[in-house]
């Protein structure tokens, strides 16, 4: 009974948690192309998806005017292992959406553009109900609770890149930083001695603030290499909550609501990119970040990224590509009183095809990641508990995308 | 042999700093017949623009004499599959316009200060080597319809049929912006007069007339006839130092410059 009472404090306690949440930076791959070459694009961004990952590259599309869009299917699975009772807690979320739409257009030496990109998107709606926990101290026989939560990340804002030498080009994005968090659960135990607990919940978060993306890209003959600098700032960030809880052995309900604000603090971002532009048919590259944490329980963090591009033929592109997605939270024996805590690091692949015309691409794409870690999802009512478990999570994502060239 | 030297020579893309990011599906020079197409009816409907702001000089006889010469030298370095048009505008300016399609102007001062045929031939080929590198048309991204299933599914997801029209309105005012006021590409200049160079030595013509003819438009543009082709081209000494390195091994220009022949048809009246 213990051990599942906790789980319920997990959920309590889990306001803003898991997947979108800050814990990861790589959440999304953004653009046909460069989501086909894992990410791994600091050092092309010729197109227009180039305002998110190094809008220096802008300098560089092909064409006096270029505009792109990409729409994501993304299905996720995430396995707590033996953490009701003896069974495993499965947590299961697919979305569709359009996450990036660009445009650029050149004016002599400059170029500008403009692009709406989200860059973290999970919606989950959840109806899980758990029968019969006689292995359980306790027994229950009924546990069921609903969920239903949205968290977004948006940024849209112009970008200007400009060439500063015949090999040396830099470029900003000013992008406008909106995040929304909603969620709602509900949960419900039938106790096998006849009692009962329940409660709702109810949250919301908002963001609002600006996050700048600057970036140099330096070419030498068919090597490319950039340097980017990125950083949100939040201007406002209110959190509000509220929950009503009937205990187990109570007939009265209880309300409490909160309010807070509280700013973010994101983390600096320096990112290193280098590409090879081997020959018209093959291209590989490569981009590193790190990350400058100053939240308490952040740490400091790094992603890499490698990809390749290589066309059969004018038409049609082969692209493929690796990377991780690190989490930047501590580990759960480093953080001694925080519940929930996940720790795990993720890895992702990709691969995608290219569908050249005389004006537009079409790119298809799909992206499997996947990771395992340490948890810590239980906590006693009054103190957090030291127990942690594995989980894994798998992401299966399909992309489709189109670029047009004017 | 030497046509095929020339036209060799002339198939040579120009570079570009960064060529070497272009992939390969973007550097495919395969232009279909609805290109074509849409490269004529673009430069047509740019050469109405033109002859909107100059008039066509009066004098049928120069008209006819540069046509005729034109045309001459388009079947020979030309591409095949356009129709090559020549007209005189009214314009003391010494310049001469290359528009997509075929569609070329060459000023009365630039005719008047033209001391032989050679040098008009020379002036005529620089302009056709535009054309034939599609200068305009590659810079605008001039292409013809695209009914391919890739672009129908562009349209599909992006929706993007309307901003491409669009796009293709706006070209027209951009490519008199390349002519008059831009320019095209300063390398593309340069490797323009090195063709033009070559055309007249494979002709067996005077190409030091082409050379001479730069230096007196030098001074005419000291005296204020060079308005566009100071913005548009690169400074005439350039033009003139890379000539001369190109021509530094080559044997002795010979003679031929036509002088007769221009003097009974090249004269402005």
């Amino acid at each position: 009974m213990a051990k599942l009472i906790k789980i319920f404090l997990f959920f309590s306690f889990y306001s803003f948690a898991v997947w979108a949440d800050g814990l990861y930076h790589k959440n999304s791959l953004i653009g046909g192309r460069a989501s086909g070459m894992g990410g791994a694009y600091k050092a092309i961004s010729d197109d227009a998806s180039g305002a998110f990952y190094n809008p220096a590259g802008l300098v560089y599309s092909d064409g006096d005017s270029i505009s792109g869009s990409a729409n994501s299917y993304v299905s996720t699975k995430s396995t707590y292992k033996e953490t009701i009772g003896n069974r495993d807690w499965e947590r299961e979320t697919d979305n569709l959406l359009p996450n990036f739409f660009g445009a650029t257009k050149k004016f002599g030496k400059y170029t500008f553009g403009f692009s709406y990109v989200i860059t973290d998107y999970m919606k989950e709606n959840q109806n899980q109900v758990f029968q019969n926990l006689d292995e359980l101290a306790d027994p229950i026989d009924l546990f069921a609770f609903n969920l239903q939560s949205e968290d977004a990340t948006y940024l849209i804002g112009p970008s200007l890149a400009m060439e500063l030498s015949e090999n040396l080009t830099f470029g900003v994005s000013l992008f406008y930083h909106r995040r929304v968090f909603r969620r709602s659960q509900s949960q419900l135990i039938q106790f096998g001695d006849g009692s009962d607990y329940s409660s709702y919940q109810n949250l919301s978060k908002r963001e609002r603030g600006f996050h700048l993306r600057t970036g140099l890209l330096y070419s030498l003959e068919k090597h490319a290499f950039a340097l980017t600098l990125s950083k949100a700032v939040m201007q406002t960030a209110i959190a509000d909550s509220q929950a009503n809880t009937k205990e187990r052995n109570s007939s009265a309900t209880d309300f409490g609501r909160r309010a807070d604000v509280d700013r973010p603090k994101y983390p600096y971002e320096i990112g290193l990119g280098y590409a090879y532009f081997a020959s018209p048919y093959l291209l590989v590259s490569a981009d590193f970040d790190y990350y400058l944490h100053s939240e308490e329980n952040r740490r400091n963090m790094w992603n890499a990224a490698v990809g390749a591009e290589y066309f059969l033929n004018s038409t049609y592109a082969l692209r493929t590509g690796f990377y991780t997605n690190n989490t930047n939270s501590r580990k759960p024996s480093e953080i001694a009183d925080e519940i929930p805590v996940e720790y795990m690091n993720m890895y992702g692949l990709t691969a995608g095809i290219g569908i050249h015309s005389k004006s537009s691409t079409i790119s298809l794409g799909v992206n499997y990641g996947f990771g395992s870690g340490d948890a810590r999802i239980y906590s006693s009512e009054n103190s957090a508990s030291t127990e942690t478990k594995r989980f894994e999570r798998q992401i299966l994502g399909f992309l489709i995308a189109a670029d047009y060239g004017f | 042999m030497k046509w095929l030297l020339l036209l060799l020579m002339m198939s040579q893309a120009f570079a570009s700093h960064q060529q070497y990011r272009k992939r390969i599906s973007q550097m495919k020079v395969e232009y279909d017949e609805a290109d074509v197409l849409a490269e004529i009816k673009f430069g047509r409907e740019l050469a109405a623009k033109i002859l909107g702001k100059y008039q066509l000089l009066s004098d049928q006889k120069l008209q006819q004499y540069v046509s005729t010469l034109g045309a001459g030298l388009a079947q020979m370095i030309g591409r095949p599959e356009l129709d090559y048009h020549f007209a005189v505008i009214v314009d003391d300016d010494i310049n001469a316009y290359a528009g997509p399609g075929g569609y070329i102007f060459i000023t009365s001062g630039a005719i008047a200060l033209m001391k032989n045929e050679a040098q008009l031939i020379g002036v005529l080929a620089h302009e056709i080597a535009h054309v034939n590198k599609r200068s305009v048309v590659k810079k605008l991204k001039i292409r013809g319809d695209d009914d391919s299933l890739a672009a129908g599914l562009g349209v599909l997801i992006g929706g993007a049929t309307a901003s491409y029209r669009k796009a293709l309105e706006s070209a027209l005012d951009k490519a008199f912006d390349l002519l008059f006021e831009e320019g095209i590409s300063m390398k593309e200049e340069l490797l323009a007069d090195y063709l033009a160079l070559l055309t007249l030595q494979a002709q067996g013509l005077n190409w030091q007339s082409y050379i001479d003819y730069l230096a007196n438009m030098d001074k005419a543009i000291a005296k204020g006839q060079g308005e566009v082709v100071q913005k548009t081209h690169p400074p005439t000494s350039e033009r003139i130092d890379s000539l001369n390195r190109h021509v530094k091994s080559w044997d002795e220009s010979p003679k031929e410059v036509n002088q007769t022949r221009f003097k009974k048809y090249g004269k402005v009246n």
